[in-house]
């Protein structure tokens, strides 16, 4: 087949060479636009450490919350605890022997990642006095599950206070109720 | 096909200007939003937190209900179920009609007149439906005070129920920063909520509270010097959920004059200037006063604390028809008698000046200090103090002051006294 004849520009009209020219100028920009655009969004995110330990704050709360018999009332742990307070001598056997009750029933087994041994989590909770005064570090009564040692699962600070909750005891006397968690090695 | 002079062109403009629009657009959009500066997932874990340390307030309220409702009922027993309530305008108690005999509140008084004997019942059968509220309120307060946040004090519109129950059902919803002051921005979760129903032991008692949050995106300001207080600006006729952030260092350079009084009013609930558990807001002038008078105090080494300022239309409907806990309504049913206790909304509405607190321009201010009562010197100091700084005082109550225009301050500034009535 014989080739075309070359095409006459008409007058006003750009060579084709020119019009390819500008799509691929405008090609390369539209991508540098877009691949600014993208950059900015992208250079906030980042993806989160470490999530936040999302049971916080709802096993003590459902522990305080739980039901238990006093003196053939129903009232609840925090209650208990508020009865021990004023009463220690004939409440804290009382609140010993229910607080480790519902902390052994709430111990956990689970396969640690790094050593693949079978560990076992276990709970303390402390009942101290205060939280504005200089009372704040006394601690007036430690319970704690069977399994629960002193390797508590920690932070920077040390032992990870995994909830904590205010406690009236009267008008004018608060008790600060603080949990931990440990863990050992399955026997 | 024939092309049309600069057709070509026209789309090789297009283009260019497209790719301008998109630089433009890029630009707006940077403009309007701050950077995304959350780890993923952060603003999520935060409102959960925060979720769970509302519930852990809640839980401390129930429990406070609960006892306070025990320590209520003792002590209205022993004291024949009779409550002096305080009166509001006099700051003294409402004393019982019939006194007290031998320490023991009177029900029944016989006077012999002489000539014959004047019998009076001074016990109301129906008193235990007004007098248990009020004083479970003023347990209750007690226990939200010595609560380490600062949980709002005579938040709660109490109803009784069958055997014993009280439910409260709260005015002001509690209010919970998401994110700390260091936050660029400071949504907040709010919580209404009805308090907990609460037993006695050997009683039968229900419990009943819910709870239901929303967030907005308002906050508070960031730290500031510890002698002025952060706020937020509250748009006229709006929630405090509406409210704009500002900083501290923004509120003063505002303040000099550039906005219209009674525009704007400031929030200063929860900063050292306001008094721990009460609701603190005033015009931007008002606030701006209540600074200066506190830069007065503290050069003569006192610290104010307001624990009185606007009072909505709502709220003295409320006081007047017996939806607070002093129950005005059932306990002075005559209206003439309860207008000795508290203003008669209707007469707010005849005249708005006979109620300063709407204004937004009247406070109730005393010293900072351990013990809530102050000596009649220190009142004085004061009065001088508040003086100096412009404001009026209320002859009537001791730390009622009015500023910025209110009828009560025309009034004084035209016989050019700091005091009137």
């Amino acid at each position: 087949m014989a080739p075309e004849p070359f095409k006459k520009q008409k007058k006003g009209e750009l060579p084709s060479i020119l019009v390819d020219f500008a799509a691929y100028v405008v090609f390369v920009i539209s991508i540098l636009v877009f691949y600014l655009i993208f950059s900015f969004q992208v250079k906030g995110v980042n993806t989160i450490q470490s999530a936040s330990i999302f049971d916080k704050d709802i096993f003590l709360t459902s522990y305080l919350k739980t039901p238990v018999m006093v003196d053939g009332i129903e009232t609840n742990m925090a209650e208990l605890i508020r009865y021990w307070y004023l009463d220690k001598e004939k409440y804290e056997d009382l609140l010993r022997k229910t607080s480790v009750e519902l902390l052994n029933h709430n111990e956990y087994e689970y396969e640690d990642s790094l050593t693949k041994n079978t560990r076992v989590r276990g709970y303390s909770i402390t009942i101290r006095k205060g939280i504005n005064n200089d009372d704040k570090f006394k601690v007036l009564l430690t319970l704690e599950s069977k399994s629960f040692q002193n390797y508590c699962i920690s932070d920077i600070r040390g032992c990870a206070n995994l909830g904590e909750q205010v406690l009236p005891v009267s008008e004018n006397v608060n008790l600060y109720i603080v949990l931990f968690e440990g863990q050992q090695a399955k026997k | 096909m024939k092309n049309k002079k600069g057709a070509l062109p026209f789309a090789a403009i297009l283009v260019v200007m497209m790719v301008f629009a998109l630089i433009y657009a890029l630009v707006q959009l940077s403009g309007k939003y701050n950077q995304f500066d959350k780890k993923i997932g952060e603003r999520q874990s935060a409102l959960i937190d925060t979720y769970k340390h509302a519930d852990s307030v809640l839980f401390y309220i129930d429990q406070s209900a609960k006892y306070s409702l025990q320590q209520s009922v003792y002590e209205l027993a022993e004291n024949g179920g009779i409550a002096e309530i305080e009166d509001t305008a006099a700051g003294t108690p409402a004393l019982h009609e019939c006194g007290k005999f031998k320490d023991a509140y009177v029900w029944y008084q016989i006077i012999n007149k002489g000539s014959g004997y004047d019998v009076k019942s001074c016990f109301d059968d129906n008193s235990v439906t007004y007098n248990l509220p009020y004083l479970f309120n003023e347990k209750l307060n007690n226990y939200i005070l010595n609560h380490p946040e600062n949980i709002l004090t005579d938040n709660y519109e109490y109803t009784i129920g069958g055997s014993l129950e009280i439910i409260g059902r709260a005015f002001q919803p509690l209010k919970f920063d998401i994110f700390d002051s260091k936050s660029n921005t400071e949504p907040r979760i709010s919580g209404t909520e009805k308090i907990a129903a609460v037993s006695v032991p050997g009683t039968a008692m229900s419990c009943v509270r819910k709870a239901v949050s929303s967030s907005s995106p308002s906050g508070v300001s960031g730290a500031a010097a510890a002698d002025i207080p952060d706020a937020k600006i509250i748009l006229p006729n709006t929630k405090p959920k509406e409210t704009i952030k500002i900083s501290t260092e923004c509120t003063q350079r505002d303040l000099k004059g550039t906005i219209s009084l009674g525009q704007d009013l400031i929030d200063f609930t929860q900063t050292t200037l306001c008094s721990k558990g009460d609701e603190c807001i005033v015009t931007r002038e008002a606030f701006e006063l209540i600074l200066a008078a506190q830069g007065l105090a503290q050069k003569k080494g006192r610290s104010l604390v307001v624990y009185g300022a606007y009072r909505a239309p709502e709220r003295q409907q409320a006081l007047w028809d017996g939806k607070t806990a002093e129950d005005y309504a059932r306990r002075y049913p005559k209206e003439w008698e309860r207008a000795n206790y508290v203003t008669n909304p209707l007469v707010c509405k005849n005249d708005v000046n006979k109620c300063s607190h709407y204004s937004g321009k009247a406070i109730d201010i005393r010293f900072y200090k351990k013990e809530w009562k102050m000596t009649n010197a220190e009142w004085k100091e004061l009065n001088k103090l508040m003086a100096e700084a412009g404001w009026v005082r209320y002859a009537n109550e001791a730390w009622h002051f009015e500023c910025c225009g209110t009828d009560r301050y025309a009034r004084a500034k035209a016989k050019g006294v700091a005091e009137i009535v």
